[in-house]
């Protein structure tokens, strides 16, 4: 079915927006080798204009559930970009957030944030989310809410592998927080997934809901 | 939710031409359900088939069930059955020649039910429940003729109100009407389904949408989806549906 106009440019608000992450994200990557406080303040200005980005895209669904009253597809599509552009300015923060937690607390330290490897995994989810996205793909979004297991594992495994050097002071802290921000990007990855499989098929996949913990059977 | 109107493999003809094939539906008590579908898809046909006015046109027929409350109204009194499952037309259709109170107890005085003494009361009752006695109390000897669109439409509710029938039908009943007499009337189908169900045609989408409880979608003479209206709008399951009102054909 050919798609309406008004979905073309909400589509578009969304890809632009991608653009711009996908720029940040290249910046946070110089900066996690060196920290860089004109780099930074770049960064801070482009999540700002992420943060316009978005709402112009929010701007576009509300002119188009007021002008179109869309239904069906067509319904799900406009409040499914609603959220998902939201989800893309989530993850523009926590990359932001990334930089300032190296700025703040690796201040005049020499040591390098080590979960480089657990940010290019969960950029990686992300780049699948979106692209599950705009070419409206169920089974490419299905299979990105199923790799968050791997970064949430790689999360505890950062936890693990500094809980036990607490005298580490500063390096501990910047990578436990920025593998803590990257968990969370990761979750928005598959949010975004998760609107794909809805827009697509009508059918909600909770994965906005906390993973609560298992209840212990005491005896 | 109890259900009130049930039709069984219903279809209707014109001559030989088939216009409605084997519509089996039920419709729950005190709901709003809105039928949608393209021009010429069967729904008057269907709405005239529950009231048994489909029959009135020479050359038609009917076949299958229509039970109301579990009873067959192929086998009751027609004019019983117009009595409790009463009509709102498309057009406003005043009696031209009759003041607004006699054209709201028009139909009780034709079927001999009340007494003279209760007509007033009636008028006052019926006038209020659509909104319009405020507009009209000052001079309820007016011709009926004499009021706006929207002002017509409600009387000609009232005028099937005062009947104190189970069921309403309404064909496109804003169709001819501006946006503030279209709110009023949807508006009122609202506040009716606490004592009365309704069955509504509407050729805006976004009018069932807002209004309905339920939505069927009949194309070619065929129900092909009924559902929760929210599901209906949000995600249809029947790819045909999802054309439809999402404005792809029709």
């Amino acid at each position: 079915m050919e798609e309406p106009t008004y979905l073309k440019e909400i589509n578009n608000g969304i890809s632009e927006m991608y653009k711009s992450i996908m720029e940040i994200y290249g910046d946070v990557l110089s900066v996690m080798g060196e920290p860089d406080e004109v780099k930074a303040k770049e960064i801070c200005e482009k999540t700002k204009s992420v943060m316009e980005q978005e709402e112009k895209v929010i701007d576009l669904c509300v002119e188009a559930l007021i002008r179109h009253q869309p239904f069906a597809g067509d319904l799900r599509a406009v409040t499914s970009a609603m959220r998902v552009s939201y989800d893309l300015a989530r993850i523009s923060r926590y990359l932001s957030n990334i930089v300032q937690v190296i700025g703040d607390v690796n201040s005049g330290l020499s040591c390098a944030p080590d979960v480089k490897e657990l940010l290019e995994s969960g950029w990686e989810m992300i780049q699948e989310s979106i692209r599950s996205y705009l070419s409206k793909d169920p089974i490419l979004a299905t299979s990105v809410i199923e790799e968050d297991a791997k970064i949430d594992a790689g999360y505890r495994k950062v936890l693990s592998k500094y809980k036990d050097y607490a005298a580490g002071g500063a390096c501990v802290l910047m990578n436990g927080l920025i593998a803590r921000i990257i968990e969370r990007m990761a979750d928005h990855a598959c949010y975004i997934s998760a609107e794909t499989v809805y827009m697509v098929t009508g059918s909600r996949i909770g994965v906005r809901a906390p993973k609560c913990p298992p209840e212990h059977h005491h005896q | 939710m109890a259900t009130k109107l049930v039709t069984e493999k219903l279809s209707a003809w014109f001559g030989k031409k088939q216009v409605l094939k084997d519509v089996s539906i039920a419709f729950e008590e005190r709901q709003v359900t809105a039928l949608v579908g393209p021009s010429g898809c069967g729904k008057s046909t269907f709405i005239r088939c529950l009231n048994r006015m489909h029959e009135l046109n020479p050359g038609a027929r009917v076949d299958g069930k229509v039970f109301l409350d579990g009873l067959d109204i192929y086998g009751m009194d027609p004019m019983e059955v117009r009595r409790k499952i009463g009509m709102v037309f498309q057009k406003p259709n005043p009696f031209p020649n009759m003041s607004i109170s006699d054209n709201v107890v028009a139909g009780i005085r034709l079927s001999g039910d009340a007494r003279k003494s209760d007509l007033d009361e009636i008028v006052e009752r019926t006038l209020k429940s659509v909104g319009l006695y405020d507009e009209v109390k000052e001079d309820l000897k007016r011709s009926g003729a004499s009021l706006s669109g929207g002002q017509q439409q409600r009387l000609c509710i009232a005028r099937a109100l005062a009947m104190q029938p189970e069921v309403i039908l309404m064909d496109e009943p804003t169709s001819s009407l501006d946006p503030a007499s279209t709110s009023r009337i949807e508006e009122l189908i609202r506040k009716l389904k606490s004592e009365i169900t309704v069955i509504i045609i509407t050729h805006n989408v976004g009018q069932a949408a807002r209004i309905s409880d339920k939505t069927a979608f009949l194309y070619l003479g065929e129900l092909i989806e009924y559902n929760d209206t929210k599901a209906f709008f949000e995600s249809p399951k029947s790819p045909i549906t999802e054309r439809y009102i999402t404005g792809r054909f029709g």
